[in-house]
């Protein structure tokens, strides 16, 4: 409670003394930072559901005097067509001619790797916004993540499953990719330990049309539960055709999602019904809503808006902190402020965002939740 | 098991053979596997959505405009493009379609987000036949793919327009000779293969989701379903696509623990889910190695 | 602005050496290879794992590239009865079937996750700060190795007999010429050059997983060869640069037009395709069209 408080009253003190006078901003000499999003090819929607947040978050910074006492923050967005060779592209264009001293980005590990080594190797920061891999910390010093590694979420996932379903054997569903393989592999190790058996380890590739034959491997290890980690578009497939081949039924109940706002999201109310998972934003700062809300009002109905709209709204103003707390366009001094940064930025998606030394999210609080009548709503383990 | 099988390879072999019967005719007239294909399918998908939530139109209408629509793109993308290349090698046709097809993404993404949609959100009405299951588009799915079928036989056999595109698959010169109207007759061809794969679009679009990135990755399968049937034989095509449907679906479901068991390995043995798509590819190899001109006799393999 | 030229060059090098041993196999032998990122991927993990275990790199890039040899020729002994068009599924299909078995066999190529901290040639003799300008260099010094081979190659006498054979392949059999012999040895040739620009990619991003050897990369390249032209070394070389540019070029359209990034993302690949189907209108030969040759 006394850190909370201190952290508290130092942020408040923080942000009068970094916004104290600013007016208007300046567009002249505005302060570039770099951001890496796909805004094409399989993840396209998550990065457009990021950039809601980040586009919203940039108002705000601008409208409350920009940066560095009245200069405009500007973001230089790049595409990263979902694909490791684009991002690599990207991120030189982002580092080598735009010269910016950070880069926001990118959403999945296998484009993040890649485009962080190189951001880290010119000296420059970057901050992740949805990569999850392990592989991260190695990466060293100059990357920071918003959210914390698959270990920490894999065994909060392991443990609801534990508890909640008391299983004997829990079949794994998993899209194959760096995000897809890492939990799975996070989550069937942790539940492993509580000696319980993996009764199938299934692999599938995303963004295809047909899941039938997976399903049907899935439905034929007759697990007590299922761990399955799928997302966006191809999720939707997976539920769908799940649903309909009766699979759903049979588990009702016991089927287990991390992440489950994404998957969720669109999903139609009888079929998901009753799918669990543990969520990021469940613990959400006192904002969230209100900012979502204002998002959602700007974005029009159509868009889905879920906690890769507030992590991307997050991390466009631990960059504007860190740049005022380093007072300086100089990459070497923003990273020594990214940290204390998030240590005092009070989040929407979660209120504490500090770091370990790999530059890592300490905390991460899942909250428990089940699909019921066609929302997500918190989940108590009886 | 085995009922759920045989129709899951039922469902999505018609779903592929609503674009390998128009690849393979493109193929045997104009020389060229249509990367646009795919594309031509996203369109008369997102056409037929347009139809349904802007102009609030009955979901069959609006399918129906969708064809016409997706048909249209598909002959102005050969006024336009295809027709200026006729005397170009099928390769350079491929490499035009393959920029055709990255526009109409780009341009379907543009217009309609990158977000996945369906038609409706209303559950599916669920039929069972013994121990398996199929749904209501899904019925529908397979039906319309082997009433056009049916309808291209029709075509191919029994219309003048069927009787010239065969006469010019086997011989160009020969059937110029014989005073076919060859532009006529290839306008016509790309109308209907481009409402084909349309419908098939919105087909598909209607079992699963419309999102702009559905043509891209069925593509490369539709192609296969292609070849291995014999380029450009229509029921080679359709063969092909059951083949390979049934391939994917058959291969993961079966225990192959009798295969090891003299080796005295224990247990049971499944292919890994992740090599899936991998299924379809090696038996295409092996198919190719030992029947070298298609299961079915293709019009022209050279 | 420099360092982005020197990376571009980079990339036009490596586009530009799988360019030319494509136009080998198909604008002087007639064989369309639709597998190409097959020997890329292969030349590329053949060199990582080798240089990952202690090999030193130019070494392991040299047997990168007598790996993806032996492959082609393994690939092409069994399939050169096969008719142009069958082989050339047959060749998407090795590919897809390469791809697949890298994404799933994580103890060879660290699956998914690929393989990371690839080392790079003659990185502890050349300074931190110049490395970039060398790598550039060796680069240019390997495609103008690669061109060499090509030009030598198709204007001897081999080159001439291949370009017979493209033309006709009974009149090649006719003259008494061994078609399938000159083919795999073309398809060989071919695939150790693809093969060394895989070994270089994986050097010079040290960082390759399956999403890097998708199909695409494949059509790319075939893009690359019939805009640049048919039949001709220095037309492959311009394709490679110009569809490099062309994807990177239409980056920069963000930094002078205020538009959202979301529309500027489809704006700008409604571009590159666009542009591609204009060149080949435009040019259906090429940029730099076949010379005729009088033999």
């Amino acid at each position: 409670m006394y850190r909370l408080g201190k952290l508290a009253g130092a942020a408040v003190v923080a942000m009068a003394i970094i916004w104290s006078g600013a007016a208007s901003v300046s567009a002249e000499d505005a302060v570039e930072v770099g951001v890496l999003l796909p805004l094409s090819g399989a993840n396209a929607s998550a990065g457009a559901k990021a950039l809601h947040g980040v586009d919203a978050a940039l108002a705000e910074v601008n409208a409350f005097g920009g940066v560095l006492g009245g200069r405009e923050l500007k973001l230089i967005v790049e595409d990263t067509e979902s694909k490791p060779q684009a991002g690599i592209e990207a991120v030189r264009k982002l580092v080598d001619v735009n010269d910016v001293p950070l880069v926001l980005g990118a959403i999945s590990s296998a484009v993040t790797i890649p485009t962080g080594k190189y951001t880290v190797s010119k000296g420059k920061n970057q901050i992740t916004i949805a990569a999850t891999s392990e592989a991260q910390r190695e990466i060293g010093d100059g990357l920071f993540t918003m959210l914390a590694t698959n270990s920490v979420l894999g065994r909060g996932l392991a443990e609801f499953v534990a508890e909640d379903a008391t299983p004997q054997r829990v079949a794994l569903f998993y899209m194959n990719d760096p995000f897809g393989v890492g939990m799975a592999r996070a989550t069937g190790d942790a539940l492993k330990a509580q000696n319980i058996e993996i009764a199938a380890d299934l692999a599938y590739e995303p963004a295809k049309t047909d899941y039938r034959a997976e399903l049907q491997r899935l439905a034929q290890s007759n697990p007590d539960a299922i761990v399955a980690v799928s997302f966006g578009e191809t999720a939707r497939v997976i539920f769908k055709q799940a649903y309909e081949l009766g699979l759903m039924d049979k588990v009702r109940g016991k089927w287990y999602q991390p992440y489950i706002a994404n998957p969720a999201g669109r999903c139609i109310p009888e079929v998901c019904e009753g799918i669990k998972g543990i969520d990021i934003a469940a613990e959400p700062g006192p904002r969230y809503d209100s900012v979502l809300a204002k998002i959602a009002e700007s974005a029009g109905e159509d868009v889905q808006l879920d906690w890769f709209t507030s992590v991307g709204y997050d991390v466009v103003w631990v960059a504007a902190l860190a740049i005022n707390l380093a007072n300086s366009t100089d990459p070497s001094k923003i990273r020594v402020a990214i940290p204390k940064a998030m240590e005092i930025y009070r989040g929407i998606t979660k209120s504490d965002f500090s770091v370990d030394a790999d530059g890592v999210q300490v905390s991460q609080r899942f909250g428990r939740r089940i699909y019921e009548d066609g929302a997500l709503v918190d989940y108590l383990v009886e | 098991m085995l009922e759920q099988v045989l129709l899951n390879s039922v469902i999505r072999g018609s779903e592929i053979a609503s674009l390998a019967i128009g690849v393979t005719i493109l193929f045997s007239l104009l020389r060229f596997a249509n990367f646009a294909h795919g594309e031509f399918a996203l369109l008369g998908a997102y056409f037929t959505y347009f139809f349904v939530s802007v102009l609030e139109i009955n979901l069959w209408i609006a399918a129906v405009l969708g064809a016409v629509l997706g048909g249209a793109v598909a002959l102005s993308s050969d006024v336009a493009l295809f027709s200026r290349l006729r005397s170009s090698p099928g390769i350079v046709l491929l490499i035009a379609s393959l920029g055709l097809s990255i526009f109409l993404r780009a341009v379907v993404a543009g217009i309609w987000g990158v977000e996945g949609h369906n038609y409706s959100d209303e559950l599916e009405t669920i039929y069972r036949i013994g121990e398996a299951v199929i749904t209501h588009t899904q019925v529908i799915i397979v039906i319309v793919s082997f009433t056009a079928m049916a309808l291209f036989y029709l075509l191919l056999n029994h219309t003048q327009l069927g009787r010239a595109m065969r006469a010019m698959s086997d011989n160009m010169a020969l059937a110029k000779a014989r005073g076919i109207n060859i532009e006529v007759t290839i306008r016509w061809i790309w109308f209907i293969v481009g409402s084909y794969a349309a419908l098939g679009g919105t087909l598909i679009a209607m079992d699963t989701q419309l999102w702009p990135e559905m043509g891209v990755h069925i593509i490369l399968v539709v192609f296969a379903a292609t070849i291995l049937g014999g380029i450009g034989n229509v029921y080679g095509a359709v063969i092909g696509s059951f083949l390979i449907a049934f391939l994917e679906n058959a291969s993961l479901a079966i225990d192959w623990a009798f295969l090891f068991a003299p080796f005295g390995v224990e247990g049971s043995v499944y292919i890994p889910t992740g090599y899936k798509f991998a299924v379809s590819f090696a038996v295409l190899i092996i198919v190719m190695l030992l029947f070298p001109k298609g299961i079915m006799k293709g019009s022209k393999g050279d | 602005m420099i360092e982005l030229a020197l990376f571009f060059s980079v990339l036009i090098g490596i586009y530009a050496i799988m360019a030319l041993a494509l136009n080998l196999q198909y604008g002087y032998a007639g064989l369309l290879n639709f597998g190409l990122v097959a020997f890329f991927a292969i030349g590329a993990y053949a060199s990582a794992l080798l240089s990952l275990s202690g090999v030193p790199v130019l070494i392991a890039m040299a047997i990168a590239a007598v790996i993806a040899a032996i492959v082609g020729a393994l690939i092409a002994i069994p399939t050169m009865k096969l008719s142009v068009h069958y082989w050339a599924i047959v060749t998407i299909s090795i590919a897809e079937l390469i791809r697949v078995i890298s994404t799933n066999e994580e103890w060879l190529t660290g699956g998914t996750f690929g393989l990371g901290d690839i080392p790079q040639p003659l990185a502890a003799l050349v300074p931190l700060e110049s490395y970039p300008l060398f790598f550039a260099g060796f680069t240019l010094v390997l495609v103008a190795a690669c061109y060499l081979l090509s030009s030598a190659l198709v204007h001897s006498p081999y080159g001439r007999v291949l370009k017979v054979i493209r033309e006709d392949e009974d009149f090649g059999q006719s003259l008494g010429k061994d078609v399938a012999s000159f083919k795999l040895r073309t398809m060989v040739v071919g695939a150790a050059m693809v093969g060394l620009a895989g070994a270089l990619y994986a050097h010079f991003t040290t960082y390759i997983t399956p999403q890097a050897f998708e199909p695409i990369v494949t059509f790319i390249i075939w893009a690359a060869v019939i805009l640049g032209g048919k039949g001709n070394l220095l037309g492959s070389l311009l394709g490679a640069t110009v569809i490099v540019l062309l994807y990177n070029s239409t980056r920069f359209i963000g930094d002078y037009v205020e538009l959202s990034a979301v529309t500027l993302a489809n704006i700008r690949l409604a571009l590159i395709g666009l542009l591609i189907m204009l060149t080949v209108l435009l040019r259906p030969n090429g940029i730099l069209p076949e010379r005729k040759q009088v033999f």
